[in-house]
């Protein structure tokens, strides 16, 4: 009995192979989160458009010194598309089916969800009083894929375990 | 809670990966019950018990502490 709907077994490599690489990115350059593409240079805007932001850098008033909320800027995309594709990528890696899915496993991935919960709460705990000022930022900004990819490595390691197990006995 | 899910194999000659098939879970599942590490839940346990033949409460039963 599995009562989880989850995604096909290839979503599993389809997200490793989205999220593998921008990692790579971000551990070459933890600025890549906030637009500074590695491959291109300081003033490159490989996918400048108009684009609505509820709110810039300051309100912005218009002519009769109405505060702004909703305005139209020039922004390049490419950080906004690199994270839909990094929160794509996690999904699909944390819920795609396992070669052997059945109820079992479905109590493994609760039980990942919970140790998940519980150790992306002790890492912010913990960074919250090692990492202050402007570099805050770099944790909120993990902190949106985080969880799930804590949860990801949780349940491979519990599956992992259970297989390993496995080859002692029948 | 205890189970006697090895015995009832052993006395019907069914093995885990062929016990896995029949009740349509994986060999880990099977190996996780037996090893008192995961409770079924009431189909499977329905399931294991009409395979071997017996009740529910033949395979599975309460240990002191669980009442």
């Amino acid at each position: 009995m599995n009562t989880l709907k989850l995604l096909p077994r290839w979503c599993r490599f389809l997200g490793l192979a989205i999220v593998i690489p921008i990692l790579l990115m971000c551990v070459h350059n933890p600025d890549v989160i906030f637009g500074d593409i590695p491959f291109f240079s300081a003033n490159d805007q490989p996918i400048e458009c108009n684009v609505l932001g509820i709110f810039d850098n300051s309100f912005q008033y218009d002519e009769s010194g109405e505060l702004q909320i909703f305005s139209w800027k020039k922004n390049d995309l490419f950080n906004e598309i690199l994270l839909t594709l990094m929160l794509i990528g996690t999904y699909l890696i944390a819920f795609a089916k396992i070669k052997s899915e059945d109820e079992f496993s479905s109590q493994l991935r609760l039980q990942s969800l919970t140790s998940a919960i519980i150790w992306n709460s002790v890492l912010l705990f913990v960074l919250n009083f090692l990492v202050y000022d402007g570099m805050f930022l770099y944790v909120m900004a993990s902190q949106l894929v985080s969880f799930l990819l804590i949860f990801s490595i949780i349940f491979a390691l519990k599956i992992r375990k259970f297989k390993k197990g496995l080859t002692h006995e029948e | 809670m205890k189970n006697s899910i090895k015995v009832e194999r052993a006395r019907n000659n069914i093995t885990q990966a062929k016990l896995a098939e029949m009740t349509q879970v994986s060999r880990q599942t099977i190996h996780a019950i037996e090893s008192e590490k995961y409770l079924p839940s009431a189909l499977l346990a329905l399931r294991l018990a009409k395979i071997f033949n017996v009740t529910v409460e033949e395979i599975f039963q309460l240990e002191e502490g669980d009442v």
